[in-house]
């Protein structure tokens, strides 16, 4: 029976991925338990059949305090692991992908070594002290985790690439390459790995990529979801590394993606500059939200300038050899939501200096990445350093996420003003 | 029918012992699981469920025959099928443990598990034996199983206590269990 063939095709990769393991000793018959009991009551537990040492979970960073109704939102559930895996080039547990639904909506991917089924770190290239262990990492933890919004049947599309992440698979144990602002030691040569990643939807069928030894490698994508995974070891001669790049279209560590109708899409081309080409989200489905026009949303942006300099945020000791951190200038902004807003409708604030002094003629934009309820009074704190001195114009808008964008809660430019636009002088 | 009893050949905590097993078992499981749940995709989900769970379990397994590996993985699958039909909810715990993919059904495949677990004469026996029971234990049947009312509802409705509606329907449960029981023994069970 065909959905059996298939079934069995799984079953002879889990399999093959699982390996032999031993048949589970009686040890009350034993008497082992006289040496084991020492072990049991031990901090440690060792995985069943990996032969690696457990150690205490990752933990998110000590004072994040995430909201469920702000940012990324918060994950819900233990997320799924994709059946994708991809072996490490020194050995070692392979890695994997987990995909996590948040209270926000997003789609986000989580990237670790994956152990008995969990998916962690390893202790190190200076990650928990070098303790040789398995750390799993859950869920709800943020560290590696990439999110992007939905479409509309709530599929994910993302694309992720990593050059010069640790072979720990924790990024923040050790720095890809010195820098004066950076204080952690640098990660050990040969186990840094360019790592790509994501899911393409239900369209895509696979991805070609060009290993180490030139050869081009066929990779089937994994799932509904068109889950792949690449890893590779960074080359020790790149100096551009320990960045990661998020999109929603693979980038030029993929060679081509595969779909279903037969298409191909070649990501490198000679002809383009930066050689990375956009590939179609075959299977998006946009998301259907209501049009809401000025006439919506329009109300007064009042605008308080801060008169006072301020150090913002947790106190700092200014390190030896660095200027101190400058002092900067709180401009409240405060307008009525008329509309709700969610993560896929949110409000927006874009400000630009006119005539600014020297070195102060910049602007900003970003999200106010909440949920909203209409008619209540929306309030967004900007700081600007306090040396500026100018005409600051501000534009409050309101977005619809229905395209897919690079990242999550993109606001497009800086002439959206939707809600209303004011102006301050900074004196 | 008395059953041959072999030896397993290669143990299954090896992976070619337990693609082995599958190979011997999968047919079956699905069938097992198709005629408790009486929805083909369902059921490949349960089957698939079965053999994850079994793959992470398999150092436990202690038997040394086929028969003990069949009787320890429908074991399995017994409890998935209770699991899901109390909970109405599939079980993919197992699955994304291990990585495994569930196969979606494609055009004719949905026709071919019903042919092969003989969900067709399945449902026909159990109208049939549905049709033979007292009218009171029919219609709390339907009401809590059709239906899926709680028990307060179904009492209200056949104007009886809680307790006799659940009497009803316990036995009523009992009964068609029996009937189909004794229909598979004198008409050749396909498990």
């Amino acid at each position: 029976m065909r959905v059996l063939d298939e079934l069995e095709r799984e079953i002879e990769r889990v399999a093959a991925e699982a390996g032999e393991v031993r048949p589970r000793r009686r040890w009350w018959r034993s008497g082992a338990f006289l040496v084991a009991l020492p072990l049991v009551v031990a901090a440690v537990a060792v995985a069943a059949t990996s032969g690696i040492l457990t150690g205490e979970p990752v933990k998110n960073p000590p004072g994040l305090h995430l909201n469920p109704k702000a940012g990324l939102g918060v994950a819900v559930g233990p997320g799924k692991l994709m059946g994708v895996r991809a072996a490490d080039p020194a050995g070692g547990p392979d890695w994997a992908l987990r995909m996590v639904k948040t209270s926000r909506g997003l789609g986000c991917v989580q990237l670790g070594r994956l152990v008995e089924g969990k998916l962690g770190v390893l202790g190190r290239d200076g990650a928990f002290a070098n303790d040789g262990k398995f750390h799993e990492r859950g869920a709800q933890i943020i560290q590696q985790t990439d999110c992007q919004q939905t479409d509309g049947a709530g599929q994910v599309f993302i694309a992720m690439s990593y050059i010069g992440l640790p072979d720990s698979a924790d990024a923040t144990a050790c720095a890809a390459r010195a820098h004066q602002t950076d204080q952690r030691p640098v990660c050990p040569a040969g186990s840094l790995r360019s790592v790509y990643y994501g899911l393409l939807g239900p369209q895509a069928t696979a991805v070609t990529y060009i290993a180490a030894g030139g050869t081009v490698v066929r990779q089937t994508v994994r799932g509904p979801e068109g889950a792949y995974l690449v890893v590779q070891r960074t080359d020790p001669k790149r100096r551009n590394i320990g960045y990661f790049m998020p999109g929603v279209t693979p980038g030029t560590g993929l060679r081509s993606v595969e779909y279903r109708d037969g298409s191909v899409c070649r990501i490198i081309s000679a002809q383009r500059l930066g050689g990375a080409r956009n590939c179609p989200l075959r299977g998006f489905v946009a998301p259907k939200l209501p049009p809401v026009s000025h006439a919506d949303l329009a109300a007064t942006v009042r605008v308080r300038v801060g008169t006072r300099p301020e150090h913002p945020g947790p106190k700092v000791k200014p390190r030896k050899g660095l200027p101190p951190i400058p002092a900067v200038r709180r401009i409240t902004v405060t307008f009525r939501a008329r509309r709700a807003a969610n993560a896929r409708s949110f409000y927006t604030v874009s400000t630009r200096m006119l005539h600014g002094s020297k070195g102060c003629t910049f602007g900003t934009m970003g999200p106010i990445a909440k949920d909203v309820v209409a008619g209540s009074v929306l309030s967004q704190k900007l700081y600007f350093p306090y040396r500026c001195h100018g005409t600051l114009k501000i534009n409050v808008g309101y977005t619809q996420q229905r395209r897919p964008s690079q990242m999550p809660f993109d606001i497009g430019g800086f002439g959206n003003a939707k809600v209303g636009r004011a102006v301050a002088k900074l004196p | 029918m008395a059953e041959e009893i072999r030896p397993i050949g290669t143990p299954l905590t090896t992976p070619e012992g337990f693609v082995a097993l599958y190979r011997r078992e999968a047919d079956l499981v699905l069938r097992f699981c198709a005629r408790r749940v009486l929805d083909p995709e369902t059921a490949v989900d349960l089957c698939a469920e079965t053999f994850a769970q079994a793959l992470r379990g398999r150092q436990g397994f202690r038997g040394s025959t086929e028969i003990e590996a069949r009787a320890w993985l429908l074991t399995i699958a017994r409890r998935q099928v209770a699991r899901y039909l109390k909970k109405g909810a599939l079980d993919r715990r197992a699955r994304d443990a291990v990585g495994l993919q569930t196969p979606r059904l494609q055009d004719g495949d949905a026709e071919e598990i019903e042919q092969r677990a003989g969900v067709a004469p399945l449902r026909q026996a159990l109208a049939e034996e549905l049709s033979r029971l007292g009218g009171d234990q029919r219609e709390a049947l339907r009401l809590r199983v059709v239906e899926e009312l709680p028990y307060p509802e179904v009492a209200c409705s056949l104007g009886v206590t809680e307790a006799t509606a659940r009497a009803r329907v316990s036995r009523g449960l009992r009964a068609l269990a029996a009937a189909l029981e004794l229909r598979a023994l004198t008409e050749g069970d396909p498990r």
